[in-house]
């Protein structure tokens, strides 16, 4: 039920051109370079250490791994992670 | 993120929440709309900074849960009104500087003329002094252009004035009005006001009663108001013509003559004079109703022989008469300057020729001179006469009475 919701909103979104991050509810990431990590759409934070992070998504979650990770805002919708960003992982 | 300067005032909290799982906290707060920012992961739990106004939010889920929370630092303006607080005698000083600089900024401490030619300052000044225009004036017991006004309607003399206050100075600038020559419109002479020899003559009405070459004395008519008119030429054999009248204008025009002129100057054959030898010093006093403050020299050892300039700074404020007197001292010498007789004399003539051209404002040129030598040779001081011989206007408009010619 809940994948073929996906897949209505999936084709009503390509047809009509509107941003998937607004109608799938899908996590949006900006990265600069290794040290900003900005993103919008999370659930919540499931771990926090200096060196991993995992991030609650809509489906599954992300973990980020580095070094001396820190949240530099952390909102509702929005937060942003500053640190060094080794590797960044979907995990369903 | 957030507006850094509404933190600021805000305040801002950093603290420590110490417990096992500290994510739990952070999405508690955060989905209670707790704003939080610059976590940090120590080893007993995270740092983070809050806002004053989510303090207390934060310690109610920290109590509900079972986590500690410490209070690290305080930022912003409530930590500032605490110090403030210990320093009451710091603000309350700030607050009277500020006050008394705009009380004091209110008042006109100054008041300038400007522009003025024929008037005289002290009537311009209590004209604006009656209006509201003073020294110790405050500025928002006058209206500007209502002084304006009043002035230019008391002043006839006046065609403009303009009050512009800069700060503590009121500036008022004044055009007077160039009134014409209250000229002379009935029938009337030329006559000389000094004695000469007519060099020239020009007529530009009237009847020219000199000629070149003439020696007229004061009082005499140059140029007659009253023309009789030019005989015409009657043929022979008709009838004589009536005999016209002789009319009267106002006679214009211009007579040069020349004109003698005579000066004195004296010389000393031994003078003293007082020569600066360029050594000063300063003293500035300042005198307030209470006391008189010495600034600076008043140490300075006076000199044998000295010339005082001084400067003084009337401020009449509320509270009493303010003087800042600032004085130079310039110590000078005496030097004897001896001339022998020849200098004395050019030193003499050069007096007289500057006397004269006193006398003559320069507007004439001085076409000659004579010198008499008045003293005896064996005066200690050289006197002598100087007879220059001018050439300059010596027209003058009279009246004259109409009546009398008509008949």
């Amino acid at each position: 039920m809940n994948k073929r919701k996906e897949m209505i909103g999936k084709a009503m979104a390509d047809f009509l051109e509107i941003p998937k991050d607004l109608v799938l509810d899908l996590p949006k990431i900006t990265m600069i370079g290794q040290n900003e990590f900005y993103m919008e759409n999370h659930k919540g934070i499931i771990e926090y250490t200096s060196v991993r992070m995992r991030i609650n998504l809509s489906r599954g979650f992300l973990e980020i791994n580095g070094e001396n990770l820190e949240i530099n805002a952390l909102m509702p919708e929005e937060m942003s992670v500053s640190g060094i960003i080794k590797n960044i992982k979907f995990v369903d | 993120m957030a507006n850094k300067f509404f933190d600021q005032v805000g305040g801002v909290i950093k603290v420590s929440v110490n417990g096992q799982n500290p994510e739990k906290i952070l999405n508690l707060a955060m989905s209670r709309g707790v704003y939080i920012w610059d976590i940090k992961r120590v080893q007993e739990g995270v740092q983070l900074k809050i806002r004053n106004s989510g303090l207390e939010a934060l310690q109610t889920l920290t109590d509900e849960y079972g986590y500690e929370i410490f209070v690290l630092e305080q930022q912003g303006m409530p930590l500032y009104k605490k110090v403030l607080k210990r320093r009451m005698g710091f603000l309350g000083g700030l607050v009277f500087f500020i006050m008394t600089l705009y009380v004091m900024s209110s008042f006109v401490w100054f008041v300038e003329v400007s522009g003025n030619a024929k008037m005289d300052k002290a009537q311009i000044l209590t004209t604006a002094a009656r209006y509201g225009v003073y020294q110790g004036a405050a500025k928002w017991n006058f209206s500007r252009n209502e002084v304006e006004e009043a002035m230019l309607r008391d002043l006839s003399e006046l065609s403009y004035v303009q009050v512009d206050i800069q700060g503590v100075k009121a500036h008022i600038n004044v055009v007077e009005k160039i009134l014409p020559d209250q000229a002379m419109t009935g029938p009337c002479h030329i006559v000389a006001c000094r004695d000469g020899v007519v060099e020239e003559v020009l007529v530009l009405e009237g009847q020219a009663n000199v000629e070149k070459g003439q020696v007229v004395a004061r009082g005499d008519i140059l140029i007659s108001g009253i023309v009789f008119p030019p005989v015409p030429y009657v043929l022979q054999g008709t009838e004589e013509m009536e005999e016209s009248e002789p009319y009267s204008v106002r006679a214009r025009g211009k007579v040069k003559a020349k004109t003698w002129y005579e000066g004195y100057g004296e010389c000393k054959l031994q003078t003293e004079t007082k020569v600066l030898t360029g050594k000063e010093a300063k003293i500035i006093t300042v005198e307030t109703p209470w006391k008189t403050i010495d600034f600076k020299g008043i140490r300075i050892k006076t000199f044998n022989d000295y010339v005082e300039e001084s400067k003084m700074n009337h401020l009449q404020t509320p509270l009493g008469s303010f003087v800042f007197r600032s004085t130079i001292k310039k110590e000078q010498n005496t030097e004897t300057q001896v001339y022998s007789p020849q200098e004395a004399i050019e030193v003499a003539r050069r007096k007289a020729l500057g006397q004269l051209h006193k006398e003559l404002k320069g507007s004439v040129k001085i076409n000659e001179s004579s010198v008499d030598i008045l003293s005896a040779p064996s005066d200690a001081i050289i006197r002598l006469k100087i007879r220059v011989e001018v050439i300059e206007d010596i027209s003058q408009a009279q009246p004259l009475n109409a009546a009398r010619i008509g008949k």
